[in-house]
């Protein structure tokens, strides 16, 4: 999993742009490196998930997490390109309800 | 007016899931960095309508983790029992050798407050209420496998009396969901 940040110094709002699977192998790095860069200080995130072809519940774990803490630093965090199976696994796991998406 | 969902994991030794008869079986050990890999050999010869993309080797891989993480603790001496069957249907027993679910009616409790929460429209509750956490649970546990493995099994998800042993299928209509 490779995990890219893209800042916009206009609005103060940090892309992160997610490729390969999210899995019980490297979930934890999702969740530590999206919540570290949130801790450094952001108005606005925008989590992109389209390269993601694989997840499973630790993967859901992660995005529930990262939710959680954005709430805690008042972030207002926006989720991009749920598609194909990783949107089955979100709805199977009833977690669109929480997850706010940003249809470009 | 909207209807509440409630499932329940079930406890019920005698039930027909539990019959092996007929069932391909593999013993696999409890190495937990091969359980996507395990998951990718049973269903190697799997019709392709059944996988979904990589759907089924997904909810493969939860219950062949928690049977390796939960129930046998990661100990390499320790063996899983899987049973499988993949004509028509995917339906498939997993047997740890650890002492079972202990928890199983608190994780219903969880599950039930938590779709309460949403029927209810309290998001707030419910992003407080969207991970599950045992005693035993690690910060990557969330209880959100059991959630859609109940949604995803949608022929049965049953655990023996020990709840060591779990029994799923998944029918598939017109040769997928």
């Amino acid at each position: 999993m490779e995990i890219q940040f893209f800042e916009n110094k206009m609005d103060k709002s940090l892309t992160v742009k997610i490729s390969g699977d999210c899995d019980l192998y490297n979930a934890h790095h999702l969740f530590n490196d999206v919540t570290g860069r949130m801790n450094s200080g952001c108005r606005a995130m925008y989590v992109d998930l389209s390269g993601v072809p694989y997840l499973d519940s630790s993967g859901v774990g992660a995005v529930i997490r990262i939710i959680q803490h954005s709430k805690s630093k008042k972030i207002d965090i926006k989720f991009r390109g749920i598609e194909g199976t990783v949107r089955k696994v979100m709805r199977l796991s009833n977690i669109l309800s929480i997850i706010t998406e940003d249809r470009q | 007016m909207k209807n509440i969902i409630t499932r329940k994991l079930i406890v019920d030794e005698n039930n027909e899931l539990f019959d092996a008869q007929g069932m391909k079986y593999i013993a696999l050990k409890s190495d937990f960095s091969r359980i996507r890999e395990y998951s990718a050999k049973i269903l190697e010869h799997c019709p392709k309508q059944f996988l979904e993309g990589n759907l089924l080797e997904q909810q493969l891989s939860e219950i062949i983790k928690n049977g390796i993480k939960h129930g046998n603790k990661c100990d390499a001496s320790k063996t899983l029992k899987v049973w499988y069957d993949l004509r028509n249907r995917a339906r498939f027993i997993i047997e740890d050798e650890g002492g079972g679910f202990k928890r199983l009616e608190e994780w219903n409790n969880f599950y039930r407050r938590r779709q309460e929460a949403l029927y209810n429209n309290d998001f707030d509750l419910f992003l407080r209420l969207a991970a599950y956490r045992g005693p035993e649970s690690d910060e990557f546990d969330g209880g959100s496998s059991l959630i859609a493995a109940l949604e995803f099994w949608n022929g049965g998800m049953i655990y023996n009396e020990a709840k060591n042993k779990v029994g799923v299928v998944r029918w598939f209509s017109n040769g997928s969901q």
